[in-house]
C-alpha cells in the first residue's frame, strides 16, 4: 500500500467497519435461555438420584455388617454326619433332625441379631 | 417483569444495540467466537434480570459488554492466543468502496494492535465518539486515549506501508 498520512489513514478507516454478528446469534440467545430454565430441575433430579443411591448402598452395607457370619446353610454344611453318628450313636433320621435343629437355631439367632444389633 | 415481557425487552435491546455491541466486542477481543460468547452472555443475563427497568440502556449494555470482554480476556487468556485478522466490511453504502486487498491488509493490521488500541480505534473512528466520550467509557484520562489513538495510527501506518 502507498505511504499514507494520518488523514488518509483515518479516511480509509472510516470507509470500513468490523463485520456484524452472524444472523443466528439473536436466535441462539433466545434458545440458550430455555435450557437454563430446565437446568435446576435436571440438577435437582440428579441430586435426588445420587442421594437415593447412596442411602440404599449405605443401608445394604449396614445390614451386611450386622448379619451373623454363620447362616443356616453354613451350619448345615458344617455338620459332620459321621462324627455325630460315631459320638452320639445317631441314625440317619436323627442326624437329619439334628441338622434341621441347628439350622433353625441359626435362623433364630440371625433374626435376633437383626432385631437387636449389637 | 414477567418472563415473556423480559424476552420482548431483551429482543428490542438486541435489535437496537446488538450489532454495534458485537462489533465493539469483536474489536476488543479480535475473535469472532469470543465476541459471540460475550454478546450471548450479556443478553442472556439480561433475560434473567429480575430487577426493574434500565436507565441509560446503551451505557448499561456497553459497560456490561466491556466488563465481559475484559473478564474473558483475563480468564481465557485470549492475550496469548493467535490473533484473528479483523473481518471488515464497507461502512456505508454511500462511501467509496475499499478494495478487497486493502480491506484484508487493514484487517490484518488492526488484528495485530493491542486490545486497548483497537478499542480506541473502534470507539473513535468506527463509532465516531470524541476522546472525552471514549475516556468516559474506558475510565482513562482523555490524554491517554489521544496518545493511544496516535500510537495505533502509527502502528497501522507502519504495518500497511511495510506490508507487514
Amino acid at each position: 500500500m502507498e505511504p499514507m498520512d494520518d488523514a488518509q489513514l483515518e479516511d480509509l478507516l472510516r470507509r470500513v467497519r468490523p463485520a456484524g454478528p452472524p444472523p443466528g446469534l439473536r436466535a441462539r440467545i433466545a434458545e440458550r435461555r430455555r435450557p437454563l430454565r430446565a437446568w435446576p430441575w435436571v440438577a435437582a433430579a440428579a441430586t435426588l438420584l445420587v442421594i437415593t443411591t447412596v442411602l440404599q448402598v449405605s443401608g445394604e452395607r449396614a445390614r451386611a455388617s450386622f448379619r451373623p457370619q454363620r447362616d443356616a446353610a453354613a451350619v448345615a454344611d458344617g455338620v459332620d454326619g459321621e462324627a455325630l453318628r460315631d459320638a452320639l450313636g445317631l441314625d440317619d433320621v436323627e442326624i437329619r433332625a439334628e441338622v434341621l435343629r441347628r439350622e433353625l437355631s441359626a435362623i433364630r439367632e440371625a433374626r435376633e441379631m437383626e432385631r437387636h444389633p449389637r | 417483569m414477567p418472563p415473556e415481557q423480559r424476552e420482548q425487552e431483551a429482543g428490542r435491546l438486541y435489535d437496537a444495540f446488538g450489532a454495534s455491541l458485537y462489533r465493539y466486542a469483536l474489536m476488543v477481543l479480535a475473535s469472532r467466537e469470543a465476541a459471540e460468547d460475550v454478546i450471548q452472555q450479556v443478553f442472556v443475563a439480561l433475560l434473567e434480570r429480575r430487577t426493574g427497568a434500565i436507565g441509560d440502556e446503551e451505557r448499561y449494555l456497553r459497560r456490561a459488554v466491556r466488563n465481559a470482554c475484559y473478564s474473558m480476556r483475563r480468564h481465557r487468556k485470549i492475550r496469548g492466543s493467535p490473533v484473528e485478522p479483523m473481518i471488515l466490511e464497507d461502512a456505508a453504502a454511500g462511501s467509496p468502496a475499499v478494495s478487497d486487498e486493502d480491506r484484508l491488509a487493514l484487517g490484518a493490521a488492526i488484528g495485530r494492535l493491542p486490545a486497548d488500541q483497537r478499542e480506541v480505534i473502534h470507539l473513535h473512528v468506527f463509532e465516531g465518539r470524541t476522546f472525552r466520550d471514549v475516556a468516559e467509557i474506558t475510565g482513562e484520562p482523555p490524554n491517554t486515549i489521544a496518545s493511544r489513538y496516535r500510537y495505533a495510527l502509527e502502528k497501522l501506518r507502519a504495518a500497511l506501508t511495510d506490508g507487514a
